[in-house]
């Protein structure tokens, strides 16, 4: 396409036709202070801080585009005025005081505030009070902060695909909503967080990570997410000097566009279960600490003809580890063998149009991969077709949704639809024979733990049979409830477990954001995740405790 | 060097504001010794500015009517006026009571209050009466300069002072001028 | 005929009161009250907020002792989680509250209540304040600047920032010491306590030679409250809080969380302070004293070896029975003062301090928290309710000054008629009844209020409110 000559402070230049007047001058390195504006999302002019002239008369540099015979000044005294005016219409507003927002440092309004050195109010200070929705486990949101930009609803409609936040009434009684005005915390929102993540201010923040420091006393941490296979990107803003996470955003640059699930923003912050903090020996029926030499010891008199079961859990620098000390005495303690192999990628999941669920509600776990069918769905350019037996909330927003046993039926019906995507995690034979007569399905298997293919790579399969000496490796101990009875079972593990009576020894291993290793994502592709923390706990990493094991006893 | 004497007052404030003044530490010992004269403040015994003062620093916002009346005086009595802290500045933390109408604020500080035993208002003519929202000062009276912060930082302080003490015009900027 | 003379605004406290004093025929004082003239609503307008944000809310309370509101506000928000914060939090938030205590008590002695000290009750009010020592006694001066800026550096170094730093929230600290700031501090802890040695040296020698006046000013019997450690020496962050009887028995020694149990709140018409009393004695007879003197008073002993060397000569005071004369809080202050720099070394010197461990993260448990400490003025609590998402329903603050609030007015009353004679008023007369509020170094913006500047102007009225006489200090 033919390109278009304007000027931008007096300066020529040549624009692709489409873009704005905002996204040129920053290709220039020229500077316009926003507020409304954020990248991914469709512009809306709404605050008007992003204000230019052309050719005398002013416009919103965000969403004027380029046009021939542009001259374009950025810095105008009307635009500054301008500019000025807005900020103090804007902070008198509602309740902008910095001193007790969670907020403050991190704030795009406080910056534009430095930015144009105002140092006082011209208009009388606030005077409507809002209440602060405190109703959701994660998010706080308060409206006496807000500044109307409406990024939180265009992120959780455009990007998350949640649609879950809209806005009500007019003027400056607009009201940031959820659903049909309910609290936040019984509304349907999926604790995504994406909203927390692009406020500029402080209307709606992180509960948990409540004043445990600003950006700049930060380090970011650039990591995936290791809550699923999907392996979402992530950046891990740490304290400085100080051992714990701040919180977790997602990587905008990355494939899940700044998307993330409860579990990865959130559920990684939690300790699910109390930790391990020692090596522990049940004899008698009673709980002992004791050393880790002396565990050491113990499992090395059970370790020649042991069996050893991994989770999903395990990084792929373990796992070799693992199979190398055990070679085929190694088994996965869950099914790792997808029903029928993925043929698709998350990016072919983006360009599709038809998408077949069968058995899994999306915004319950695989969120991520929710938020770009749903997003697709909302914006009217997808359909889903939604198979279950048990409650799924994909149904909302699903064309057509069908019982399990429905799924014949429910292919028939769509067999016309171009190339649907079918997205599974576990199906029965009869479904998989069903599925496998639809020439015109691409299939997008969902892993069942983060690193089901690594267990494949490595050549490790899932059985269950019991066995005199057990070694257990990994997070979900579960699967081994029938077999456990009478054998010496060993378990390596970070958490405290609820079985605990079912095993004789104990050791405790790294967990979460103390330990770094590689995984397969959902595409089949390594991704790493990156160590943050020290260890507050006691606890090995898997070559420590088989280098201390060689010394015993050669492996 | 000219001299310049300065008073200062603090009406609905935590006096952080005059802590982060005495913050300015040895520096304040400096600008003594440069021509500052302290005049009537908290720290001193001098209970009314003198006619000719320059500079009347106001910490606080404006909640009662003694506070209006403070002032307005401050105003009469010095040539130049520096609101100081987020509170004397925009308003502050304090006009979160402005959500709230007076005799309910009253009514749970005296009366609901679960160690309060017996309670009732207090009504003594001897106490001011609170307005029913809180100012800042500009809403009063004019302001020249303004330190925003809570508190504004010893060096912001210091800025000023000696800005003024040299003659020129103060102007915050960088990490002087700070709202929190 | 009545007459009322008003003192306003109360200078050299930290925070603004004004005095009305009432005589008779006869020129002597009948009634004095302390009218203390704020109410800010804090307890009003945080209902409604996240929790978490109380601990950044509540020192806006005061900006003289906001470590003391930031940390008893952090105490009553690790409750709610119900989390027991890491050893290496607790010990980064005692330190800055030694900080806090070095900073208030330094500044108080030398550049609020030194003055009349040094000086003279009846010195030039122009010169009787800290610029007025830093022209009589430039190097005593610089000292007393030196003591405040080192008790503002440790929490400045540990917290961020000397005023209302963001430090301390629900679960611990956000911030680890860095080990260039543990060697700063404990560099210069000696020098400090050499400051303060001649601090008490000062304040010894005006009590050896104003013996007759330290007796009489107003000196009274009162309860005695403070924190104390398990084997009952002082404590100023955490411990069981115990009261003391008039006469110098231990009544009990409660936990902060009974303290609704035995605090009560008593309002008069004529001030915004209410009067706190320990109520299974009652009122009045439940009036007690809190801060250095109630702390001292309280106590057995004190932990670090020279504080309790000059524990020992303050106990020997009153022959081990409570101390009651209102100019000791000054000589007591000293004295917790350098346990403050004790315990701060103590607390460098342990390995923990540096410890990166300081938070640990939660989610709400528990629907009410307390949390208490000793304010360098005297006992702090913060009590919230919370509903099951952590929004603030209720809140109840019984400030540090709050519980002196009896004991200053009885001061005043006892000043103002042993000093003021109505028929030859004079400026040093009201300057002592000032000063026996400034024994308590009462932090009224704490309490309540900040009236602001008025003039000093002594009026006598008579009953019809014609002025007979007045003094006007300018």
């Amino acid at each position: 396409m033919e390109k278009i000559k304007i000027k931008i402070n007096g300066q020529e230049v040549e624009a692709e036709p489409g873009k704005t007047v905002l996204q040129i001058a920053k290709e220039m390195n020229l500077h316009i202070p926003t507020l409304c504006y954020f990248e991914p999302l469709l512009p809306q002019g709404s605050c008007r801080l992003c204000i230019v002239e052309d050719r005398g008369k002013l416009v919103t540099s965000c969403t004027t585009q380029v046009a021939p015979n542009m001259d374009v000044k950025l810095d105008t005294p009307d635009v500054v005025t301008s500019r000025k005016l807005i900020l103090q219409l804007l902070f008198t507003e509602r309740n902008h005081y910095c001193m007790y927002c969670e907020a403050s440092g991190n704030c795009e309004l406080q910056k534009l505030g430095y930015e144009f050195g105002l140092d006082h109010f011209e208009f009388e200070t606030y005077e409507r009070k809002f209440s602060v929705d405190n109703s959701h486990n994660y998010i706080v949101i308060d409206p006496n902060r807000c500044v109307l930009c409406r990024r939180c609803v265009r992120a959780c409609s455009q990007l998350a695909g949640h649609n879950v936040l809209g806005e009500m009434n007019r003027g400056i009684d607009t009201m940031i909503i959820a659903d049909m005005d309910i609290p936040l915390g019984e509304s349907s929102c999926t604790s995504c967080g994406l909203c927390v993540q692009v406020c500029p201010t402080g209307a709606i923040t992180d509960k948990r990570s409540s004043y445990f420091g600003k950006d700049v006393q930060t380090e970011v941490i650039n990591s995936n997410c290791d809550q699923c296979p999907i392996g979402c990107g992530v950046k891990v803003y740490k304290r400085k000097g100080s051992n714990f996470i701040v919180k977790i955003y997602g990587d905008f640059d990355k494939e899940n566009e700044g998307i993330l699930c409860k579990l990865g923003r959130y559920g990684a912050l939690f300790e699910e279960k109390p930790r391990l903090t020692s090596p522990k020996i049940r004899d008698d029926s009673q709980d002992r600490k004791i050393d880790f030499d002396e565990a050491i010891r113990i499992m090395s008199e059970k370790i020649k003809d042991a069996v050893i079961y991994v989770d999903g859990t395990l990084f792929n620098e373990e796992l070799s580890l693992i199979k190398k000390v055990f070679k085929d005495r190694v088994f996965s303690l869950y099914e790792n063998e997808p029903p029928i192999k993925s043929d698709v990628t998350i990016d072919d999941i983006k360009k599709a149009n038809n998408f077949i669920v069968i058995g899994v509600d999306l915004n319950r776990e695989y969120g991520v991969i929710g938020s770009f069918i749903k997003r697709k769905a909302s914006a009217g350019n997808g359909k889903i077709t939604t198979f279950d037996n048990n409650f799924n909330s994909l149904a909302t927003v699903s064309e057509n949704v069908f019982g399990l046993e429905e799924l014949e039926k429910g292919l028939e019906e769509l067999k016309n639809l171009e190339s649907p995507i079918v997205i599974y995690k576990k199906l029965s034979k009869k479904n998989v024979e069903i599925l496998s007569k639809y020439k015109n399905l691409r299939f997008f298997h969902l892993p069942f733990e983060t690193n089901s293919i690594g267990l494949l790579k490595e050549n490790i399969k899932h059985k269950i049979e019991k066995s005199k000496n057990i070694i257990f490796i990994g997070k979900n101990p579960e699967g081994l409830k029938e077999i456990l009875d009478d054998s010496f079972t060993i378990a390596l593990t970070p958490y405290e477990i609820e079985m605990a009576n079912k095993f004789n020894l104990l050791i405790p291993i790294k967990d979460g954001f103390e330990k770094e290793g590689t995984f397969y994502n959902i595409d089949g592709k390594i991704v790493k995740k990156e160590r943050v923390l020290e260890s507050k706990f006691e606890s090995f990493d898997l070559r420590t405790i088989f280098e201390e094991l060689n010394k015993v006893k050669s492996l | 060097m000219k001299k310049i004497k300065i008073a200062s007052i603090w009406c609905e404030g935590c006096s952080g504001c005059h802590m982060s003044f005495l913050d300015m530490d040895e520096r304040l010992v400096e600008l003594i010794n440069k021509g500052l004269e302290i005049n009537a403040t908290p720290i001193t015994d001098l209970k009314v500015p003198d006619d000719d003062t320059d500079i009347g620093i106001i910490e606080g916002a404006v909640a009662t009517d003694h506070h209006e009346e403070e002032v307005k005086m401050m105003r009469e009595k010095c040539k130049f006026i520096v609101a100081i802290g987020d509170c004397a500045v925009f308003g502050g933390i304090v006009t979160m009571r402005n959500y709230t109408p007076v005799d309910e604020l009253l009514k749970r500080g005296y009366i609901e209050t679960e160690s309060t035993v017996d309670g009732k208002i207090p009504t003594s003519p001897e106490l001011g009466k609170l307005l029913p929202k809180v100012k800042a000062v500009n809403e009063v009276i004019k302001v020249d300069y303004y330190i925003p912060g809570c508190p504004p930082s010893a060096d912001a302080i210091y800025h000023v002072l000696n800005e003024i003490l040299e003659g020129r015009v103060p102007m915050l900027t960088g990490e002087l001028l700070k709202y929190e | 005929m009545n007459k009322k003379i008003l003192i306003n605004p109360v200078t050299r406290i930290e925070g603004h009161a004004r005095v009305t004093i009432f005589l008779n025929d006869e020129g002597k004082v009948d009634e004095a009250y302390l009218h203390i003239d704020q109410f800010r609503g804090f307890e009003k307008f945080s209902e409604g907020r996240y929790f978490a944000e109380m601990p950044i809310i509540t020192p806006r309370i005061c900006g003289i002792c906001p470590i003391s509101h930031h940390l008893a506000s952090a105490k009553a928000t690790d409750e709610i989680l119900g989390v027991d914060i890491p050893r290496p939090a607790k010990l980064l938030r005692e330190l800055i509250h030694m900080g806090q205590i070095i900073q208030s008590h330094s500044m108080h002695f030398f550049e609020l209540a030194g003055p009349d000290l040094i000086f003279g009750w009846d010195a030039d009010p122009r010169i009787r304040n800290v610029v007025g020592l830093i022209q009589a006694n430039p190097e005593l001066a610089l000292k007393a600047v030196k003591l405040r800026k080192f008790g503002q550096r440790i929490i400045e170094l540990v917290a961020g920032r000397r005023i209302h730093p963001t430090f301390a929230i629900p679960g611990g600290v956000n911030q680890a010491l860095d080990p260039k700031a543990r060697d700063e501090i404990l560099s210069g802890i000696n020098e400090m306590i050499s400051y303060l040695e001649e601090g008490i040296k000062i304040a010894v020698d005006y009590i050896e030679k104003n013996k007759e006046v330290c007796e009489k000013f107003a000196s009274f019997p009162s309860g005695y409250m403070g924190l104390i450690k398990e084997d009952g020496s002082l404590e100023l962050y955490n411990g069981k809080i115990r009261f003391m009887n008039r006469d110098g028995k231990v009544l009990n020694d409660f936990d902060d969380k009974d303290y609704l149990k035995y605090i009560g709140e008593r309002v008069e018409d004529w001030s915004y302070l209410k009067f706190p009393y320990y109520k299974p004695l009652g009122w009045p007879d439940g009036v007690y004293r809190v801060g250095p003197l109630g702390r001292l008073n309280a106590s057995d002993k004190i932990s670090t070896p020279i504080a309790n060397e000059h524990m020992k000569n303050f106990k020997k005071i009153n022959d081990g029975k409570p101390v009651e004369g209102s100019i000791y809080f000054h000589y007591a202050r000293l004295i917790e003062a350098i346990y403050g720099l004790e315990r701060a070394r103590e607390i460098l010197e342990d390995k923990d301090s540096l410890s990166q461990n300081v938070l640990i993260s939660g989610e709400v448990k528990n629907e009410e928290g307390i949390g208490v400490i000793e304010a360098p003025r005297g006992t702090l609590i913060h009590h919230y309710w919370v509903d099951e998402k952590g929004t603030i329903k209720k809140v109840n603050l019984i400030v540090a000054t709050g519980h002196n609030n009896w004991a200053m007015s009885k001061s005043v009353e006892s000043v103002a008629k042993g000093f003021i004679d109505g028929k030859n008023l004079t400026e040093g007369m009201l300057n002592r009844v000032e000063g026996a509020i400034r024994c308590y170094d009462p932090c009224l913006s704490c309490s309540t209020h900040a009236i602001g500047k008025m003039p000093l102007l002594i009026e006598l009225y008579d009953n019809n409110g014609n002025l007979i006489n007045f003094v006007k200090r300018d």
